[in-house]
């Protein structure tokens, strides 16, 4: 089995590349690691490449890469992709920092990449704006959550953090409570990004910053429920859900199981579960605005209750 | 003139004395000073007297104390009372460490006490809940907020920090941006009352005691508009509107004139002013939530 290690980079095509570089550097807080006429590379101020954006028609979210360790070969990979049906193909497309990867795609065509060799891009970078840790999560809405949970657990080595219900699932490769999270909608849809932050003095500061350059918080500040982490969304202007987090729950030790315990915890030991819509949604903090529930097809879901 | 200088203590009556207690001391985070069978006195981890608690059929915001100078004189501020044509008088042992008082009615016909001497009641007292510094200031719904201002301003010396339109005003009697405001409705009731908190990691441990207490937080955490302050509101064990904040802008300097600079600040410098109705009531944060306006005008 291949096992992810780390989510490293998304990369997202966009309309209007220019307004997404701005927004990027100046509220996000990314550096620029490299610019081409039509594709542009982020770097975190400590130096990892964080996103990638590509000029085209429509904002989309199209690849999402992962980080393997260096002892799984390429060859062997490609092998077991085949013995499961998926066809991987190594390539080196000049990513700054990252001279291979092995990519292919997922039950619901999103390109995954994966890489085991890459370099800082950079250190001690100076940035602009909200300047998070890290790329901490994707959330993509499918038509059928299981079936993806399955081929992330089985072709990737995921593990399922949470289920609320049967419509939400919230996946971990490493500690992390989740790196990649599906939720049921019509049609397969980008859901939401995250990005870590320091403590909640930087989702103060993140908060000034939004306030300052007048963007909406959708939702928050508060703290979830599945995951446990405290939040805020907003839209980007490509009108993308953007969330920034802090405290997410850790998974420290896979064979104890349960999640490192806090005292915002529901339950002691906080394990994995299903949660149901009513309590997963907030530990405390407002409900979402509509502004956050807007252009969903997903079912009832528990952003609508407290 | 009088010259309030600081906030004291707040009375409230309270039909159920017991979960009235239960919350100051298991949620708020104050220490339990006095009790005796119908009153109970509560006090910061400082040591500083906020809250008294009184047995009374109905809850209501009854009583507010302020601090006035060591020098000021008793005899002359009940003759300058006088001239305003308020009927003063002067008490003793009205609350524990308090010797004397000077008390009157404000126009909205809340009791009011001047002192000058205090104590500190406990000794470093270990609270548990949210543990506040201080009581920050007390928001009133008036049928006049203008009359109130006038009141509050020429008869104890407080200063207007800001209007919204015509029908919100905070005043100060100190650094802070304000210890009470009023608010234009058709009846007399407290507004909200607002306890201060050391700061935004201390605000974030009291949104984390009330998930675990699963006390509804009906507005916040944001910065709101006029003060500045963080701040999220919930409900007490009698309904009322309980304000946790910290960072509320500051008037170091009353010759200077504008509150000492803050990054968030939309106006350079942030002076006193007349904020628009539709802008003024936060800078970033969710909107308040139908719980927060139940049961107001």
């Amino acid at each position: 089995m291949i096992k992810a290690r780390r989510i490293g980079h998304a990369t997202f095509e966009t309309p209007d590349l220019d307004r997404q570089i701005d927004y990027y550097e100046h509220v996000v807080g990314f550096k620029v690691a490299a610019r081409e006429k039509d594709r542009v590379f982020f770097a975190t101020k400590t130096g990892q490449l964080v996103l990638q954006l590509e000029r085209a028609g429509e904002p989309r979210c199209a690849r999402l890469a992962l980080e393997v360790a260096q002892t799984d070969d390429f060859e062997s990979i490609v092998k077991r992709l085949a013995a499961d049906g998926i066809k991987g193909e190594v390539r080196s497309d000049s990513t700054p920092g990252t001279p291979k990867m092995l990519t292919f795609q997922d039950n619901k065509g999103t390109a995954v990449d994966l890489f085991a060799e890459w370099k800082f891009l950079g250190r001690d970078i100076p940035v602009d704006g909200i300047g998070p840790l890290k790329l901490g999560h994707l959330a993509m809405a499918v038509p059928d959550p299981k079936a993806t949970s399955d081929f992330y657990c089985k072709v990737l080595g995921f593990r399922v953090s949470d289920w609320i219900e049967d419509f939400f699932v919230f996946l971990r490769c490493n500690s992390d409570h989740h790196t990649v999270n599906f939720i049921r909608g019509n049609s397969v849809k980008f859901h939401h990004i995250a990005y870590e932050l320091k403590d909640f003095s930087h989702m103060q500061a993140a908060c000034e910053w939004l306030g300052r350059k007048k963007i909406d918080i959708i939702w928050g500040p508060g703290r979830h429920g599945a995951g446990h982490n405290i939040f805020i969304y907003h839209r980007n202007p490509d009108d993308q859900i953007i969330e920034f987090y802090t405290e997410l729950d850790k998974m420290l030790d896979e064979d104890l199981g349960y999640f490192d315990p806090k005292p915002w915890h529901v339950d002691q030991p906080q394990r994995p579960k299903v949660w149901n819509r009513k309590s997963a949604g907030l530990v405390w903090g407002p409900p979402p605005t509509p502004d956050f529930m807007r252009g969903r097809d997903a079912p009832p879901s528990v952003e609508a209750h407290r | 003139m009088i010259k309030v200088c600081r906030i004291g203590h707040a009375t409230f009556d309270t039909p159920d004395l017991d979960k009235a207690v239960d919350y100051y001391t298991q949620v708020l985070g104050l220490s339990l000073a006095a009790r005796e069978k119908d009153r109970a006195y509560l006090a910061t981890k400082i040591g500083m007297l906020t809250i008294e608690l009184r047995r009374a059929s109905e809850p209501r915001c009854a009583k507010l104390s302020f601090e006035v100078p060591a020098s000021a004189d008793f005899s002359d501020m009940q003759k300058h009372l006088a001239g305003h044509g308020v009927a003063a008088e002067i008490r003793s042992d009205t609350a524990p460490g308090q010797p004397k008082v000077l008390a009157f009615q404000d126009p909205k016909g809340t009791d009011i006490e001047l002192f000058t001497e205090w104590s500190y009641l406990g000794n470093g007292a270990q609270v548990v809940g949210i543990g506040p510094l201080k009581l920050g200031h007390l928001a009133f719904a008036v049928q006049d907020p203008k009359q109130m201002a006038e009141f509050y301003g020429k008869v104890l010396g407080f200063r207007v920090s800001d209007w919204i339109g015509d029908f919100f005003v905070f005043m100060r009697c100190n650094a802070d941006h304000h210890a009470v405001n009023f608010i234009a409705a058709k009846n007399i009731k407290m507004h909200h009352m607002a306890f201060e908190l050391r700061d935004f990691s201390h605000l974030q441990n009291a949104c984390d005691l009330f998930g675990q207490r699963k006390i509804p937080i009906i507005w916040g955490p944001v910065r709101l508009g006029p003060g500045h302050n963080v701040a999220a509101f919930h409900r007490d064990h009698d309904d009322w509107v309980i304000e946790v904040y910290a960072e509320l802008d500051q008037m170091k300097d009353e010759d200077l004139g504008y509150f000492d600079p803050r990054p968030w600040h939309m106006d350079r410098p942030q002076r006193p002013k007349v904020w628009q109705a539709d802008k003024a009531s936060y800078m970033w944060g969710p909107p308040p939530t139908p719980d927060f306006f139940r049961g107001r005008e």
